[in-house]
């Protein structure tokens, strides 16, 4: 359970990008785990069925709120105080750009990215937990990843990565 | 190629979701289209930062309870409160039987007593009137008790008829009668 506990977490810290509400989502998706769960008729069901669940609350904390500024500070937090080298910086100071980037995309998009990058789950189980289709769940992805690397592209700090392909 | 159908595929090839044939086939597409491998490089770069992100741990695991909660939709459930009231009533009700505990109420008077009352004449005498309402009470009480005694009685030691024999039997099963009886 441990483990499902993470990976919920996770999503929805990646999906939030705030501590505090992600634990709650990861509290309340299993409550409504443990008092669902005997309608659960297949495991192997398990999994999208939880994903789905975090999902549906992530997207009503977002709609709640708008958070995308929090994800700026929140990560700012997550950088570690013991960097000793310049390099580390460098990298840490990128993870802080993606991860801006990242909550700047919109939130469907979003979502496409985590649960395919994070979580690696197949398109037709993205379309099944976010109930749209599997083209509407490429479509997303593709449009998410492209409109990252438009915003990573005009970054001066990551404009370096990207401009060997233009 | 259609956009669309060109967005899909490249989503595909780039996660590799493809079956062999159709990754060989876009595979001869890509080598015959620069914009197509441009493309499909800035996405695997973009791709490359997201792994750049690490996962965060969750420092304090939720307790949860192991077992399913059930759904408890009752329809009685809300009697439940109720449970010890009922309970105590149902004691109080039993000890009193048991002890043979009777209240007369009246003229502004409550008298308790255990087994059988019996007034002193000095009690009669200070209030005539309740003598009367006495055995107006005695008439509905007594039988009810009667008959809860010989339902409380083991049948081996019922007997037959009479209300002399119940009395006897009354004195037995209630001998705090005595203890509390001033004498007639």
């Amino acid at each position: 359970m441990d483990h499902w506990q993470q990976r919920i977490y996770n999503l929805a810290y990646k999906m939030i990008g705030d501590e505090a509400v992600a634990k709650d989502i990861l509290q309340k998706t299993f409550i409504k785990v443990y008092q669902h769960l005997h309608k659960l008729e297949e495991a192997d069901k398990f999994r999208p069925w939880v994903y789905k669940i975090a999902v549906n609350f992530c997207n009503s904390e977002l709609r709640k709120t708008k958070r995308t500024e929090s994800l700026t500070e929140v990560h700012a937090g997550m950088v570690s105080s013991s960097i000793t080298s310049e390099h580390r910086v460098e990298q840490n100071e990128l993870k802080d750009l993606i991860w801006q980037t990242l909550g700047q995309i919109p939130e469907e998009q979003k979502a496409v990215i985590i649960m395919k990058e994070y979580e690696g789950f197949k398109f037709q189980e993205i379309a099944d937990i976010l109930d749209i289709s599997i083209n509407t769940a490429k479509s997303r992805l593709y449009y998410g990843l492209r409109s990252m690397k438009k915003l990573l592209s005009e970054n001066p700090h990551t404009k370096a990565y990207y401009y060997e392909y233009q | 190629m259609n956009i669309n159908n060109r967005q899909e595929k490249l989503i595909d090839y780039l996660y590799d979701e493809m079956n062999k044939e159709d990754r060989a086939a876009f595979e001869m597409e890509l080598q015959a289209d620069a914009s197509l491998q441009k493309e499909l490089q800035q996405m695997k770069q973009v791709r490359s930062h997201l792994q750049s992100i690490p996962d965060v741990d969750l420092r304090e695991p939720l307790v949860i309870p192991a077992t399913t909660p059930p759904a408890a939709t009752h329809r009685l459930r809300w009697l439940k409160p109720f449970y010890g009231v009922a309970a105590s009533i149902a004691a109080l009700l039993l000890l009193g039987a048991w002890t043979g505990l009777h209240v007369e109420a009246g003229k502004g008077e409550l008298v308790l007593a255990f087994g059988k009352s019996v007034h002193t004449r000095l009690f009669q005498m200070k209030h005539p009137l309740r003598r009367k309402s006495r055995n107006t009470w005695i008439s509905i009480y007594r039988p009810i008790r009667s008959r809860l005694n010989r339902w409380l009685t083991p049948p081996n030691q019922r007997c037959r008829t009479g209300s002399a024999s119940n009395k006897i039997l009354l004195n037995r099963w209630y001998p705090i009668n005595t203890w509390f009886s001033p004498g007639q």
